[in-house]
């Protein structure tokens, strides 16, 4: 059964989730930045 | 809403997708029809197979029709109609030592992590979702499990798991709270400001109180008016950052939950150790007499009134009893449920005094039966050893009474130990009371027994202690 979410509990979760978005998504970025440019170094002439 | 059938039976209410109830001894789950499929789906996924052959999920069958031309008028047409394998002795989290409710809370978050692999979320993270087999937590409630937005970012009951586990943990540890202090008046645990409440300032600025408690409950007060849509879910940009994020909550709880330190030992649990304890052999003794009651009879199923850390216990599972073993003091009961787990033995200790032991509770006084209601009648053999002296001085429950009681709960037999006031340990807790117990006597001990028993064997374990080895009248 759902429950009363807790609203400071749920806050947080909320503000840690935003957080931790942002570290994911530009880690991601940096990971395909970094996955692109290999794949350019390993085929130059391209 | 759909009704509850007006049928004499043990519902529960709380969940929209269906109801428990009870019919003789089997256990049934009807399911409303609008959740019936993704319940089909979930119990036929591999994750929830494994979980049920692991025994850490209970198991579930459906059934074409219901059980019995009553319940089949009686149930919502379309229902799904499931039977559960029951739990042997039910319990719940007011009666668990706290090792057993965190060891409780560590299943829960296992279970909630692994079903997002398989598109399953858990709608709700609450101790009454659980039993424990023997010292083996079960999770229970299958329809606590739904079909989860892949998006959805959120696990919306992280509240309801911090408030009713690691709330009363960190209240056990930290303030010396008990559980059944907590929970059994408390179905949702604690709220973040009132542990705030009950911890000093020092407390509650320092972690993991300043991050469970003090700014939830900050942060409660700031956003009490604010509008439902703050709860609505957050959508993740797809569904590897939302499993992401949902595996960095569980991982964060179960963080604050390793990191609750366990209880020390208290004199209770230190008693087999302590200068209280038998000389080698009267101890021996006192395990043959009980070891000749249990072997001799064939006893299947035990109750150790008093267990202490279960030295007793232990034995009768050794013997192949099944084993309830309840005592008063959560140090003592979480050793042995500590010695169970670990030898695999099929004991389930239970922090209950016999003295006032939990009564009926939640909506009606029906949704969960007291402990006595659960035990009448259940048990082969009821262990009372070195109990009867503190019921006598410390509650002055009769003689007759006492016995009453004793031959409610057995089917057959009792081994209870007399406790002479003469005896060292009788002289400690009577504190100079000594008018109040002149007429006890072994005589009046086994004229007491003998109006509900018939008495088998008498042992002398040491001048001042023996033990009885009673068997019902007409057995």
């Amino acid at each position: 059964m759902y429950t009363e979410p807790g609203s400071g509990l749920f806050f947080l979760q909320v503000l840690a989730a935003a957080l931790l978005t942002v570290g994911y998504r530009f880690r991601r970025a940096v990971s395909s930045i970094l996955r692109n440019r290999r794949k350019n170094d390993s085929d130059p002439g391209s | 809403m759909i009704p509850i059938p007006a049928v004499n039976l043990r519902v529960s209410f709380r969940d929209p997708d269906g109801f428990v109830f009870r019919s003789g001894k089997r256990i049934y789950r009807c399911v409303y029809p609008h959740a019936a499929a993704d319940l089909r789906a979930f119990l036929d996924s591999a994750f929830a197979t494994a979980q049920m052959e692991r025994g850490t999920l209970a198991g579930a069958t459906f059934l074409h029709n219901a059980p019995g031309p009553e319940l089949s008028a009686a149930l919502p047409a379309g229902s799904a109609i499931l039977e559960h394998r029951g739990i042997t002795f039910p319990n719940f989290p007011y009666e668990w030592a706290p090792e057993m409710l965190q060891r409780a809370a560590a299943l829960t978050l296992r279970l909630a992590e692994e079903a997002l692999a398989e598109g399953f979320g858990l709608k709700d993270a609450t101790p009454y979702n659980i039993m424990f087999e023997g010292p083996a937590p079960v999770f229970l409630d299958v329809l606590s499990f739904e079909r989860r937005d892949p998006l959805d970012s959120t696990w919306r009951p992280y509240a309801q798991f911090v408030q009713t586990f690691l709330y009363p943990l960190l209240a056990n540890q930290y303030l010396g709270l008990q559980l059944d202090e907590i929970l059994l008046t408390h179905r949702e645990g604690l709220d973040p400001a009132r542990l705030r409440r009950l911890c000093s300032f020092w407390l509650s600025v320092r972690p993991p109180f300043l991050w469970l408690a003090t700014i939830p409950a900050w942060i409660s007060g700031l956003t009490e008016n604010s509008s439902s849509d703050r709860y609505r879910a957050r959508r993740a940009k797809d569904a590897g950052e939302a499993r992401f994020l949902l595996q960095r909550v569980f991982a964060r709880a179960e963080r604050f939950l390793r990191r609750i330190p366990r209880r020390r030992r208290s004199e209770a649990s230190r008693y087999m150790d302590s200068g209280h304890k038998y000389a080698a052999a009267e101890l021996a003794l006192k395990e043959e007499v009980v070891k000749k009651a249990l072997a001799g009879s064939g006893a299947h199923s035990v109750l150790d009134i008093g267990c202490n850390t279960g030295h007793f216990s232990l034995l009768a599972a050794r013997l192949g009893a099944r084993v309830v073993a309840i005592d008063r003091d959560p140090a003592a009961v979480e050793e042995l449920w500590n010695a169970a787990a670990e030898r695999n033995a099929d004991i389930l200790p239970l922090v209950i005094d016999i003295a006032r032991p939990p009564g009926a509770a939640g909506w009606a006084n029906r949704e969960h039966a007291s402990f006595l209601e659960r035990a009448r009648g259940r048990f082969d053999c009821v262990l009372m050893l070195a109990l009867v002296h503190h019921l006598i001085v410390n509650e002055r429950v009769p003689l007759d009474s006492l016995f009453e009681l004793i031959a409610e709960l057995t089917v057959r037999l009792a081994v209870i130990e007399y406790i002479d006031p003469a005896d060292a340990q009788f002289q400690r807790i009577l504190r100079g009371r000594d008018a109040l117990h002149r007429d006890l006597t072994a005589e009046s001990f086994e004229a007491a027994a003998g109006r509900h028993f018939r008495i088998v064997d008498i042992h002398n374990v040491t001048p001042t202690r023996r033990i009885y080895t009673l068997e019902k009248a007409g057995h």
